[in-house]
C-alpha cells in the first residue's frame, strides 16, 4: 500500500501492557499498522519514514472524557480569570490575581473598541480567589461610563455589570429584585446573581450561552482548544443537538482539517424520557469516526462550590445549604429505567454524596431487570464518593470520571469552606476508585476549569492545592495509572476503548506528541511537560 | 460582536408561572388555559411537549418547538433552555397576550417568576401552585423532597388543592391548614381536574398581605407556634450561623433584622433548610433587632436547642 508512512520518535508510550514502550509505530489508512522498532515495523514492507518527531516522545491522543463547547466558544470575549489558560490560537492568557490587573485588561481591551455601543463582555473572573473588595460597577464605570460592560463569572452563575449595562435593563436606584445586589444606599451594587436578574442584561448585550455552545466559530475553536493540550477525542457534555446543530457537527467534524473525534452527550432534560431515548438511538445510527453521538447526559444536583450540591449528613462545612435537584428523583429513577432500558448509555452528573446515592439507587433499580452486562454508565464529576458507594459502584459495573482539576482549583475552598478540612482529604478519590475496581477517568469539565489532560493527571498524582496544600496523600495515585485515566480510561467511559486511548494495532492513529517523557520525569513536572503537536487518524494536525 | 441597543418601550407582558411537583396536575392546567383562553392570545412555555393534549383540528401549525392553535394560543418547548425560549417569546411579532411558563416539578418558581420582575418587557403575574390533595402528605414526608415541595408551596400567590374528586372532606380541610401553615398569604383554592378559574389564574396577584400565623385555631392541633425576639442587633454573619442549621420538625421559619441604625434590614426565611437571608428595605415602623417566628410539627420541635442556639448568640454579643 502506498499511503503506508512509519512514524518514528524518541519514545513511544504506548498504554498496551503487551508492549509498553517502542520506537516506530506505522499508519495506514488512518490505523495503526504496526508498534515496535524499526526492525519489527519495518517486517510489514519498506515504507517511508516520517522522522519529524524524531526527538518527541509520542503518547495515544489524550481523551478529555468531561469537556463542553463552551471551553472554545467563550473566546469570543475577553478573559479575565485568576489562572492562565491557553486561547484557540495558542496564546497563554496569565492569570489576573487582583482586581486592578482585571481592570488594566478590560482598559486595554475598552480602549481596542472602536463602535461605541460594542459592549465589552468578559468571562473566568472569579472572585473566590480574590481579597478586597468585590468587583462591583464602580470598577467598570472607571472603565467605560458610556460603553456598557458585564463580566461574566467563572461559574456562568454570577456576573457583574457596570452603570451602563444596568442602565439598559432598567435597573437603578429603588430596583427590589432577587438577585440584584444593593449597595447600603439602595444603588445596584453591579452584581447580579442567578437567571433573573442575570436575563435582562444579557439579552441587551447578546450574550446566549446557548447560542455560542451550537456557534460554528465556537466549534471550530473548541478543537483547537483540545488540540492545543494534546487531546484527540473531546466530549460536550451536554448537547441540545437539533437537527441543524447536528447537521452542522458532521460538516465541520467531517473536514479532513479538524483536529479531533467530537463526542457529544445529549441532554436528558430537554425532553420526556421516551422521546430522549428515541432521539438518542436515531442519532446513534449518524454517528462517523469524527463524531459519536447516542449517549445521554442528565443531572442531578448543582456543585460543591455553589452550595447547590447534593450533600449528605452532616451537610456543608460552612455557608448555607442550598443543594437543588436538576430532575425530580422519581423522574430521574423514571428516565434513568427508560434509557437504560433502550440500552443507551448514561453520563450522569453527581457532586454531593446525596446525589451519588441516587443516581446509584437509579442504576440499581434499572439493572436489576434491564441488564446490560456492558452498559458504561459513568457517574460524572462524583467529587463527594466514599468507599460504600465505590463498592456500589463495582457492583453495578458503574464506571466514574472524577473531577481531579477540583483539587487544584478549588481545594483550598472544599478545606476551608465547603466541606472542611476532614471530608475535603477523599474528594475526587482516584485511588479508592481504582482499589475498588472501578473503571477510572478523570477530566478537566472546562471550561469552568482548563482543559489540559497533563494538568489533570498532575492534580491527580499530587493532590496539590493552588495555595499549596496536598489534599489527601492516600488518594494520590501513580503517574502511569493517571496517564491511563486521561487515555484509556476516558476511551473507556465513552465506550471507545476499543478504538482509540492506546498505540496497539487496528486503533486509529491518534497521537499526542510530547517534547518530554512525562513517566521519566518528576511527578510534579507532570503538568509541564509541553505538548508539541498531535496526530489524527495518521494525520499531523495544524491549526 | 453585536452592538448594545436600548429596547423599544412596549407594554409588559403578564407572566403568570404554574409549578408543582409530579403529578400535581400542571399540564392538565395548561390544557385547560388553552381550551377557555375565551379570545386571549396565551403563550404557554411547557416542559413536555408530548402531553399537551390538543384536538387535531384545533392545532393550527406545528414548526419544531412551537405549536400553533386555531384560537390563537402558541404553546412553545423549554427545551431544557429558558433564556432562549423567553427570548424568542419577547421576540414574537405579535406579541402574545399573556405569557404562562410550566416550571419543571423541582424547579423553584419564586426564581422563575423573579424574571417578570427584573425584565422591563414583562410583569409579574400570578405564582400558581399545584398541589396533589392525594399525594400531598406523603410528598412532604419523604427527606428527599420535603424541601423543594414546602419551598414551592410557600412561593405561591395562588394554590389549587387539585384532585378534590379523590379525598375525604376532612383530609381536605386538614390538606388546607398544612398549606395555610407553609403560606400564610396565598389564595387557596379546591379544585378537580385542574379546573380553576381562568380569570383568576392570569390576574395580577394582589399584594402580599402577612396573615397572622396564630390564625389557624382550627389547625392548632397538629402545629405549634415558636418565637424569639431580641432587642440586640446581631451581626448578619452571626445569625446566619446561629441558624445554619435548624431542628428537624420545623415547617417554617420568618424573621426579620433591622440593624441598630435602622440603614439595614434582612429577611430570613426558612421552609426546613437552611434559611435565605436576603436584604430589605427597612420597614417604616421596625424597630432595631431581630424577631424570628416559627411554625413545626406539634411536639416535633426541639424548642431548647433552637433557644440554646440563640441564646449563644447572646453571649457571643457580650464578649
Amino acid at each position: 500500500m502506498s499511503d503506508t508512512k512509519v512514524f518514528s520518535a524518541r519514545k513511544i508510550v504506548t498504554m498496551d501492557p503487551r508492549r509498553p514502550v517502542a520506537s516506530h509505530v506505522a499508519v495506514r489508512d488512518g490505523r495503526i499498522l504496526a508498534v515496535g522498532d524499526a526492525e519489527e515495523v519495518s517486517a510489514w514492507g519498506d515504507f517511508p519514514l516520517d522522522s519529524r518527531f524524531a526527538e518527541m516522545v509520542l503518547l495515544p491522543g489524550f481523551v478529555e472524557g468531561h469537556a463542553h463547547v463552551l471551553a472554545g466558544a467563550m473566546w469570543r470575549y475577553l478573559y479575565i480569570g485568576y489562572h492562565d489558560r491557553v486561547d484557540p490560537a495558542g496564546i497563554t492568557h496569565p492569570g489576573l490575581t487582583d482586581i486592578g490587573q482585571a481592570i488594566e485588561k478590560l482598559r486595554q481591551a475598552e480602549a481596542a473598541l472602536t463602535d461605541a455601543r460594542t459592549p465589552l463582555i468578559a468571562w473566568g473572573f472569579d472572585p473566590i480567589f480574590l481579597t478586597g473588595e468585590r468587583l462591583n460597577r464602580h470598577h467598570l464605570d472607571g472603565v467605560s461610563a458610556s460603553r456598557p460592560i458585564a463580566v461574566v463569572h467563572s461559574n456562568f452563575h454570577l456576573l457583574t455589570a457596570n452603570t451602563a449595562a444596568l442602565s439598559l435593563a432598567q435597573y437603578g436606584p429603588g430596583t427590589q429584585i432577587v438577585g440584584v445586589a444593593l449597595e447600603e444606599d439602595g444603588h445596584p451594587h453591579g452584581e447580579l446573581r442567578e437567571f433573573a436578574a442575570m436575563f435582562p442584561v444579557m439579552r441587551r448585550l447578546g450574550i446566549d450561552f446557548g447560542a455560542l455552545a451550537r456557534s460554528e466559530d465556537g466549534v471550530r475553536a473548541y478543537g483547537e482548544v483540545a488540540r492545543r493540550c494534546g487531546v484527540t477525542t473531546v466530549t460536550d457534555l451536554i448537547a441540545d443537538l437539533e437537527d441543524g446543530d447536528v447537521r452542522q457537527l458532521l460538516e465541520i467534524t467531517g473536514e479532513a482539517s479538524y483536529p479531533v473525534r467530537l463526542v457529544p452527550a445529549l441532554n436528558g432534560h430537554a425532553a420526556p424520557a421516551y422521546e430522549t431515548a428515541e432521539r438518542a438511538l436515531a442519532l446513534k445510527h449518524l454517528s462517523t469516526d469524527k463524531l459519536r453521538l447516542g449517549a445521554v447526559k442528565l443531572l442531578t444536583d448543582g456543585s460543591i462550590q455553589g452550595f447547590t450540591a447534593q450533600v449528605n449528613w452532616p451537610g456543608y462545612f460552612k455557608g448555607p445549604d442550598h443543594g437543588i435537584w436538576n430532575m425530580p428523583p422519581e423522574q430521574l429513577y423514571d428516565t434513568v429505567d427508560n434509557l437504560n432500558g433502550e440500552d443507551i448509555q448514561l453520563h450522569i452528573h453527581v457532586n454531593g454524596d446525596k446525589a451519588i446515592d441516587m443516581a446509584l439507587d437509579a442504576l440499581e433499580r434499572t439493572l436489576g431487570h434491564h441488564r446490560r452486562p456492558d452498559h458504561r454508565h459513568t457517574l460524572q464529576h462524583c467529587q463527594m464518593a466514599g468507599p460504600a458507594q465505590f463498592r456500589r459502584m463495582q457492583a453495578l459495573g458503574v464506571g466514574v470520571n472524577l473531577f481531579a482539576n477540583h483539587l487544584y482549583y478549588f481545594g483550598d475552598q472544599h478545606r476551608d469552606i465547603t466541606l472542611g478540612p476532614d471530608r475535603a482529604q477523599g474528594i475526587d478519590g482516584c485511588a479508592s476508585a481504582l482499589a475498588h475496581g472501578v473503571p477510572l477517568a478523570i477530566h478537566s469539565d472546562a471550561p469552568v476549569t482548563p482543559m489540559g489532560p497533563l494538568i489533570t493527571a498532575w492534580c491527580a498524582v499530587n493532590r496539590q492545592t493552588a495555595s499549596g496544600d496536598i489534599l489527601g496523600e492516600a488518594e494520590r495515585i501513580s503517574v502511569e495509572q493517571a496517564l491511563h485515566a486521561v487515555t484509556l480510561g476516558a476511551a473507556h467511559s465513552l465506550k471507545m476503548d476499543g478504538e482509540v486511548g492506546s498505540i496497539e494495532v487496528g486503533k486509529r492513529a491518534d497521537f499526542a506528541v510530547l517534547e518530554e517523557d512525562p513517566t521519566a520525569c518528576a511527578p510534579e513536572a507532570l503538568k509541564d511537560v509541553a505538548v508539541h503537536s498531535t496526530v489524527l487518524g495518521g494525520e499531523v494536525t495544524a491549526p | 460582536m453585536t452592538a448594545a441597543v436600548p429596547m423599544p418601550p412596549t407594554t409588559p407582558l403578564p407572566m403568570t408561572v404554574v409549578a408543582g411537583y409530579l403529578g400535581a396536575g400542571k399540564t392538565t392546567l395548561v390544557n385547560h388555559l388553552l381550551r377557555n383562553a375565551e379570545g386571549r392570545r396565551i403563550c404557554v412555555l411547557v416542559n413536555d411537549f408530548g402531553e399537551i393534549a390538543i384536538d387535531a383540528d384545533l392545532i393550527e401549525a406545528r414548526e419544531g418547538d412551537s405549536l400553533t392553535l386555531a384560537n390563537g394560543c402558541v404553546c412553545c418547548s423549554i427545551g431544557g433552555d429558558l433564556f432562549r425560549a423567553l427570548s424568542r417569546v419577547l421576540d414574537r411579532k405579535p406579541r402574545p397576550d399573556h405569557l404562562v411558563i410550566e416550571a419543571s416539578g423541582v424547579a423553584e418558581p419564586a426564581r422563575i417568576a423573579e424574571v417578570a420582575r427584573a425584565e422591563p418587557e414583562l410583569s409579574a403575574g400570578a405564582v400558581v401552585v399545584l398541589c396533589d390533595a392525594e399525594t400531598l402528605s406523603a410528598r412532604l414526608a419523604e427527606p428527599l423532597l420535603a424541601r423543594t415541595v414546602s419551598e414551592q408551596i410557600a412561593a405561591a400567590d395562588l394554590l389549587l388543592l387539585n384532585k378534590c374528586d379523590s379525598v375525604a372532606g376532612e383530609t381536605l380541610d386538614a390538606l388546607q391548614g398544612l398549606l395555610r401553615q407553609l403560606n400564610e398569604t396565598a389564595e387557596i383554592r379546591r379544585v378537580e381536574f385542574a379546573a380553576a378559574s381562568v380569570e383568576e389564574l392570569l390576574a395580577e396577584p394582589a399584594p402580599r398581605r402577612p396573615r397572622d400565623l396564630t390564625d389557624t385555631a382550627s389547625h392548632e392541633a397538629l402545629y405549634e407556634r415558636w418565637s424569639w425576639e431580641s432587642e440586640a442587633a446581631h451581626p448578619i454573619e452571626t445569625v446566619e450561623q446561629a441558624l445554619a442549621t435548624l431542628p428537624d420538625g420545623l415547617l417554617r421559619l420568618k424573621g426579620l433584622l433591622v440593624s441598630a441604625d435602622r440603614a439595614a434590614a434582612w429577611e430570613i426565611q426558612s421552609t426546613g433548610g437552611t434559611p435565605r437571608i436576603a436584604r430589605r428595605a427597612v420597614p417604616p415602623s421596625a424597630q432595631p433587632g431581630l424577631r424570628l417566628v416559627a411554625i413545626a410539627l406539634r411536639d416535633r420541635l426541639d424548642r431548647n436547642a433552637l433557644d440554646r442556639r440563640l441564646a449563644a448568640l447572646k453571649q457571643e454579643e457580650l464578649v
